[in-house]
């Protein structure tokens, strides 16, 4: 039983926390109660025991309602008491051991009030405490169950990732006539492909923002800003494409060092691209131009680089990419939706 | 490359989405004898399967764009090309064998082009005998 009786204690308690009631409709409840209590006793009950109906009151009070509510029970009640006992022909109205025993009854019942209020408010931090302890319990669950969808994604972006890896091996050593320059072109790919995948792992992978690429890939072959000049809008790329661009942006600054504008003393490389809506698609269209190089002249037998350049890109970007080997310089050029490529930023 | 593998010519269709991957495997089936056809989607292999009768074996990623994906591509080859060798491949670490149409073969991420050579090889000869 005691187990039950403690339960809907609890049940009570947590319903008046939960249902928030005014000041004024405490105290006239509790006002009530008494009178109530008051009248029953005067009625049916010998006046030997004036206050002992009072204290269950008191206890219910300062739990149900706070230490206001309790308080004054105590002392409402006292004075209903001493009201059904009074005599009117008594001046004092009460005897000697009547006063004593009012007295008596307050300091108790104030005492008993306040501690059934700190009851109250020790149940009520408790309740607090289990409600965080469960929000974070909910939390933690959910945390776990994104952290192993995460390491899920991961590990099939990590394989993916390898897949890329051994294609540009196996297409470098295909294309390579001897195995240091393969050696070379290797070690420069997989930097590239690290570049870019420090920049898509800047942004969960989701996406990677085409300056920061452009500076990350082409900074180790020159300045950009330089004699590498790059503008253009504020533009994400998708992740697929984003490793492709980044190892076609190798490719050509690696063209370029050796045979191209970046030769020389005096040739650059301008890197533009901009986004055209013509109303009903809006149109990526990039641009590599080289100025200033000395004369071009077409390679004789196309390597993994310009392959690798035109098909890939011309399959992830969906669009056409072409490069043309003109004696003032070599030009690149991709147009696609800019849908397929990633999308404009701002 | 002095490979005197091939006796009759075989044919097989690549579908992949990461071009990178589809260029190098289309690269080593082709110094393998094959003639080779590649799709970025399902799409697109659906238009080369009706198109080129003469595959035998669909090479093709899980995870394509589209509305269709690399499984249920495989299933619809194994409908409508009932002997087709099927080889299904993805990143993500295993797939449950039920959800494989029948006869084919699934291989992780990344793979070793010359293993899958060698199972193709097994899986005809066990059909032809």
């Amino acid at each position: 039983m005691p187990q039950h009786r403690s339960l809907s204690m609890d049940r009570l308690l947590e319903w008046s926390l939960e249902h928030e009631t005014s000041r004024a409709y405490r105290l006239a409840i509790v006002s009530a109660a008494v009178v109530a209590v008051a009248i029953f006793r005067a009625m049916f009950v010998t006046s030997l025991l004036p206050w002992l109906f009072f204290i269950p009151l008191i206890v219910l009070a300062g739990l149900v309602f706070g230490r206001g509510a309790g308080l004054y029970a105590s002392a409402l009640s006292t004075f209903a008491a001493g009201f059904t006992i009074a005599d009117p022909l008594n001046p004092r109205w009460l005897s000697g051991p009547q006063w004593a025993g009012s007295l008596l009854f307050l300091v108790v019942t104030l005492a008993l009030a306040w501690l059934a209020a700190e009851l109250r408010s020790a149940f009520a931090r408790y309740r607090n405490l289990a409600i965080r302890h469960a929000n974070t319990n909910e939390e933690l669950r959910q945390v776990e169950a994104q952290q192993h969808l995460l390491n899920e994604e991961l590990s099939h972006r990590l394989k993916n990732v390898l897949a890329v890896v051994q294609s540009v091996v196996s297409q470098t050593l295909r294309q390579s006539t001897d195995l240091p320059s393969a050696n070379t072109a290797l070690s420069a790919r997989l930097v590239a492909l690290g570049d870019a995948t420090t920049v898509l792992t800047a942004n969960s992978w989701a996406s990677a923002d085409m300056m920061t690429l452009i500076e990350k890939v082409l900074g180790p072959h020159g300045e950009v800003g330089g004699r590498i000049i790059a503008s253009g809008p504020s533009l994400t790329l998708d992740p697929r494409g984003a490793l492709a661009f980044a190892l076609a942006l190798h490719e050509l600054a690696t063209n370029a060092a050796k045979y191209g504008a970046l030769s020389n003393r005096t040739g650059r490389i301008e890197l533009t691209w901009s986004v055209e809506d013509d109303g009903t698609k809006p149109h990526l269209h990039l641009l590599w131009e080289e100025v200033g190089g000395p004369p071009v002249v077409p390679p004789t037998r196309r390597g993994f680089g310009s392959t690798m350049i035109e098909r890939s890109l011309k399959s992830y970007f969906r669009g056409s990419a072409n490069m043309e080997y003109l004696p003032s310089g070599l030009r690149f050029e991709i147009d696609c939706e800019l849908e397929a490529a990633g999308m404009a930023e701002g | 490359m002095g490979q005197s593998k091939p006796i009759n010519t075989r044919t097989i269709l690549i579908v992949e989405d990461e071009a990178i991957i589809r260029f190098e495997l289309a690269d080593f089936f082709c110094d393998a004898g094959y003639v080779v056809f590649e799709a970025s989607d399902a799409g697109e292999a659906i238009a080369v399967l009706k198109r080129e009768s003469s595959i035998r074996v669909v090479l093709t990623d899980i995870q394509l764009p589209g509305s269709m994906d690399g499984l249920r591509l495989a299933h619809y080859v194994r409908a409508r090309y009932p002997p087709t060798v099927l080889l299904i491949t993805s990143g993500i670490g295993q797939i449950e064998a039920e959800a494989l149409p029948e006869n084919s073969l699934f291989i992780a991420k990344p793979f070793d082009p010359p293993r899958i050579l060698k199972q193709i090889d097994l899986i005809t000869r066990s059909e032809a005998s």
